[in-house]
């Protein structure tokens, strides 16, 4: 299982508030399906308006990328720039 | 200033940019600059109603009129999907960005385009814009953002509910979203303090103001394919912006990146390049639209102005307990304000415990927001600097002490969520204590102010191409449009791993059709992203250029090792080759293998957060409430400088921006809803004589992540100054302000109310 | 509306054109005579970009019509070089990167001409309020000052 950490707003609008949860996954697409399985919008949500951070880096476009028990997921909005 | 760091030898040097004669010389081709046979000149019909119902467009004698060979609206342009695209700082709707570029039923803000036309001379274009006849139902219209929260408030879209919510309001607003980050436990936070602050701030929208108005040439032949020549910040986004309005295969539409005169996040976007095509597509001919200045604040995204409140605790000692903000932030006629960012960065620069940000996104009838350096983060932070600022001043600790007490550090979570790697916080923090600057004694009104600022920089999409001459010289490609002198810091990287003289490098922007997608110039990440594809190309070549010598000495690739731009054997057991260079090696790549080139095209990860502190001294004229800005300090961590002096220039041009945010710069509405102050009189940007030299001190904690430790600098400098002003200002005059532009009617008022 | 025929000498060469007698010198500039290095950033004599020399007076070519250089001089970014050989004030803003997106370049470079022609040892506060007409927002001015002050000094050099 890994522990996925959402900030209080998504968690609000998809988990009943609560701020981390834990999935079934081997990596950031399973990770994902697994969120949109469990609480439903939030996977979608993710792929279309987020970023998920694995150990301090900020990934765009996460998709491929391993995760485990001891990664530090965050999902957060993505972010541009001038 | 930077010692140039010993390992290298072109990176950190100050050399002469590639681009640079073209642009002493008046050579450089911007938007504007190109002329087509036959082509035609555009101009736009804009809304002069803040809020209206479009009824009826007759274009009949716009038509009738010589000359004039097209007219389009919204007509001819299909409805988008509704779908999400990344633009800038924010993702956006597909339809809302068709409806901002040509209005649909309602025109939403002043200067929101209708309709455009084109004709065989500006002149004729003009009387013929004048000629279409735009039948509106005026409704009411709402500029604040607390009132256009209201509930009885005129409501811009009536199939906007707010997100971020539960359970999903049943009434339309203007609130498009709510968004909340935080850790640890606010109340228990503050129940710790000894001295709680809290209050309440708003900031103006400010434009970009690139001196360069938006321009494009369009030029679409009869099989459908399509030449955009246009000034933007990404010519990729412009290709798959314009394919996906106009529903057009991105294969079809090539975008050549013209020389760009400024941009600062406002060209992340297409406000005349669907039009023109539109305009070409009916006419048959090349058209070329640029923008009047006018059109420019008119018609185009400043950032967000906004309302907030702000509560930080502290103990005794200089410790911040607890932080929690509120965020109204203006998106302008459409959804997608910076409030996001605005919330993750607002107490960044800080290693605290509890943090609460709550931020809204609310559309009223005003230009849409475009992204504007570091989009959001200025604005939160000024709020959050200010009154960091009052808890150190009552406390009686040195504000650059007290930021020392509670700097974010290797390790420190954010409270955004991530853990941060190697930063430089406090290293900024060191450095500008140290300064002369923060020594010399003030005299009367006179005051001095500190603030630090974050920006996160980003990575992204980009690719890059090597590939030798046969004479030994280099051409390298690539697609991010050159914005500040990012072809200089490109060459300098490919040189430095080839091994050659950075003269020998030619570095070029190329169109969409001669290169992989290329994400925006913005976020600060061109030199950081592009550059890691320049430089894993460059290694692509060292390693081809080693796999050809191999052949030629019949040995293993690991027997060639690249050093210094030459080709050695790897030791001694090799066998006994002279070293060829790599012009050597260029001379016979055709009995080689043929040509030699390295390509890569990747997705940058790992962006370096980055931290600023500045330092600015003020004198407050007591008679008049005028503001002169008597010093000017910027530190920041830039990883690496590549090319130090165009660093120095962004932190120089930063600080310039944030200070006239500060002083000067605003958007003034008529009653009418309709913006008072479209020009650079009466939108007064800093002018030289407004400002002292910017003192600028790089500190470079490298980015472990880039092969050369650059961070991205762009972003951050714009951070700062916004509170350093403000705490100048306070320090100056006994009196603390909340609400930007520190203008000098303002500024009296406050002094008044305090005595 | 009959075109006006005009004759003027621009940068050092007779030239002739067309113009209706509303149009500016910039655009005569920018789209008759196909000299686009002078550029245009506001049209109402507030950014300075479109500075030339007309008949040695330095003037926004936004406010001057076509029609008025009849029988005049005038001067361009495209003449600032002595064919290949830059111009001291145009090799220092490119060693000191006084210039970053590059577009108020022109007209700064035409305008610190004209101040250092008249006077090669300006105070910075004489060269800001000089250059206080022309915009420039990418480089907070820091860079320009300095590479406009130090070619003064090297022309002093130069000279003595
Ligand atoms: S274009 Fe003439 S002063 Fe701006
Ligand atoms: S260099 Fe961009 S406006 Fe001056």
């Amino acid at each position: 299982m890994v522990k996925v950490v959402l900030t209080s707003g998504t968690a609000q609008q998809f988990t009943d508030g609560q701020t981390a949860v834990h999935v079934a996954a081997n990596n950031v697409r399973q990770m994902i399906q697994a969120l949109e399985a469990g609480f439903p919008g939030l996977g979608t949500a993710i792929q279309q308006t987020m970023s998920v951070a694995i150990d301090g880096v900020i990934l765009p476009d996460p998709y491929l990328e391993t995760v485990n028990e001891d990664s530090e997921i965050f999902v957060l909005p993505k972010i541009g720039g001038g | 200033m930077n010692e140039q760091p010993k390992q290298f030898k072109w990176v950190g040097t100050r050399t002469i940019r590639p681009d640079g004669v073209d642009k002493v010389t008046g050579r450089a081709m911007y938007g504007a600059d190109l002329t087509l046979p036959g082509m035609l000149q555009g101009k736009v019909v804009r809304s002069p109603h803040a809020h209206a119902r479009i009824i009826s467009i007759d274009t009949s004698a716009a038509e009738a009129l010589t000359g004039v060979k097209a007219v389009v609206t919204a007509a001819d342009m299909p409805e988008a999907d509704s779908k999400l695209v990344a633009a800038g700082e924010a993702m956006i709707n597909f339809r809302d960005l068709a409806h901002n570029v040509i209005a649909r039923d309602k025109v939403l803000y002043d200067g929101h385009a209708v309709a455009a036309v084109a004709a065989t001379t500006n002149d004729i274009a003009e009387r013929a814009a004048a000629l279409i006849k735009v039948k509106y139902e005026v409704l009411p219209h709402v500029i604040d953002v607390l009132e256009a929260m209201k509930d009885d408030a005129p409501v811009l879209h009536d199939n906007m509910f707010t997100g971020g919510v539960k359970p999903k309001p049943e009434k339309a607003s203007n609130v498009a979203n709510r968004v909340e980050f935080g850790m640890g436990d606010v109340e228990a936070g503050f129940a710790a303090a000894d001295l709680i602050i809290e209050r309440k701030f708003t900031t103006e929208p400010v434009h970009q103001a690139y001196i360069e108005p938006h321009a494009v040439v369009a030029d679409m032949g009869q099989d459908g394919k399509v030449d955009v020549w246009c000034s933007s910040q990404g010519h990729f986004m412009v290709r798959s912006f314009c394919a996906g309005l106009l529903k057009i295969d991105m294969s079809k539409i090539k975008v050549s990146a013209a020389e760009i005169g400024g941009g600062f996040g406002g060209k992340t976007t297409v406000y005349l390049e669907p039009l023109a095509i539109m305009l070409s597509r009916k006419a048959g001919r090349p058209v070329r639209m640029a923008m009047s200045r006018e059109e420019v604040f008119r018609g185009s995204g400043p950032t967000s102005g906004a309302a907030m409140t702000v509560k930080i605790g502290a103990t005794k000692d200089g410790r911040i307990t607890a932080g929690d903000a509120t965020l109204y932030f203006q998106a302008g006629a459409f959804p997608g304000s910076p409030v996001g960012p605005a919330c993750m960065t607002a107490f960044t620069p800080y290693n605290l415990d509890n943090v609460r940000v709550v931020g809204f996104d609310v559309v009223s009838n005003r230009q849409k927001v475009v992204a504007y350096r570091a989009p959001g983060a200025p604005i939160s932070e000024y709020a959050v600097e200010s009154i960091v600022d009052e808890l150190a001043s009552k406390l009686g600790i040195d504000p650059i002490d007290f930021r020392t007490k509670n700097a974010a550090l290797e390790g420190t979570k954010a409270a955004y969520g991530v853990t941060f790697g190697a930063i430089g916080m406090q290293e900024t923090l060191d450095a500008a204590k140290a300064t002369e600057h923060y020594k010399i004694p003030l005299g009367p009104n006179q005051g001095r102010g500190v603030a630090s600022g974050f920006w996160f920089n980003i990575g992204g999409e980009s690719c890059a191409g090597i590939r030798i001459n046969e004479d030994g010289t280099v051409a390298l490609s690539e697609g991010s449009p050159d914005i500040g002198g990012s072809r200089a810091s490109m060459a300098i990287m490919a040189a430095e791993v080839l091994g050659i003289d950075v003269n020998k490098v030619k570095p070029t922007v190329v169109d969409t059709d001669a290169i992989g997608y290329h994400f925006v110039t913005g976020g600060s990440r061109v030199t950081f992203a592009t550059g890691m594809a320049v430089v894993d190309a460059s290694k692509a070549v060292v390693d081809e250029m080693r796999a050809r010598v191999a052949k030629v000495w019949e040995v293993d690739i690991e027997g060639v090792v690249w050093e210094d731009g030459h080709a050695r054997p790897a030791s001694t057991n090799v066998g006994d080759f002279d070293p060829m260079s790599l012009a050597e090696i260029a001379a016979i790549a055709n009995k080689t293998g043929g040509p030699i080139s390295g390509h890569a095209d990747i997705n940058a990860k790992g962006a370096g957060p980055a931290f600023g502190t500045h330092i600015c001294d003020v004198e407050v004229d007591p008679e008049t409430g005028f503001v002169t800005v008597l010093r000017y300090t910027a530190v920041q961590d830039v990883g690496r400088a590549i090319h130090p002096g165009y660093v120095e220039g962004q932190l120089q041009g930063g600080a310039a921006q944030g200070i006239g945010w500060a002083l000067n710069e605003a958007y003034i509405y008529d009653k009418n809803g309709c913006v008072d102050n479209p020009g650079f009189l009466d939108y007064r940007v800093p002018v030289a004589s407004d400002l002292p030299m910017i003192d600028a001190i790089l500190v470079e904690v490298p980015n472990p992540t880039h092969p050369f430790g650059v961070r991205g600098v762009g972003e951050v400098p714009i951070i700062p100054p916004l509170a350093a002003v403000n705490n100048a200002v306070a320090a100056a005059t006994g009196t603390r302000f909340t609400a930007l532009p520190l203008s000098p009617p303002a500024i009296l008022a406050g002094m008044a109310a305090k005595n | 509306m009959a075109k006006q025929h005009i004759t003027t000498t621009i940068n050092g060469e007779e030239s002739e054109y067309l113009c209706e007698a509303q149009e500016t010198l910039l655009d005569v500039l920018r789209d008759q005579v196909g000299l686009t290095g002078t550029k245009e950033g506001c049209s109402s004599g507030d950014c300075g970009a479109c500075s030339v020399m007309l008949d040695g007076v330095l003037v926004c070519s936004c406010l001057v019509l076509g029609v008025e250089a009849e029988g005049k001089t005038v001067e361009t970014i495209e003449g600032m070089a002595d064919g290949d050989e830059l111009h001291p004030l145009q090799q220092k803003f490119l060693e000191e990167a006084a210039l970053q997106c590059g577009f108020c370049t022109p007209g700064v470079l035409v305008a610190a001409k004209a101040l250092l022609d008249m006077n090669n040892n300006p105070t910075e506060t004489e060269v800001r309020y000089w250059l206080a007409g022309n915009l420039c927002r990418c480089t907070g001015y820091d860079k320009i000052i300095r590479a406009v002050m130090d070619t003064a000094a090297d022309m002093r050099g130069a000279s003595a």
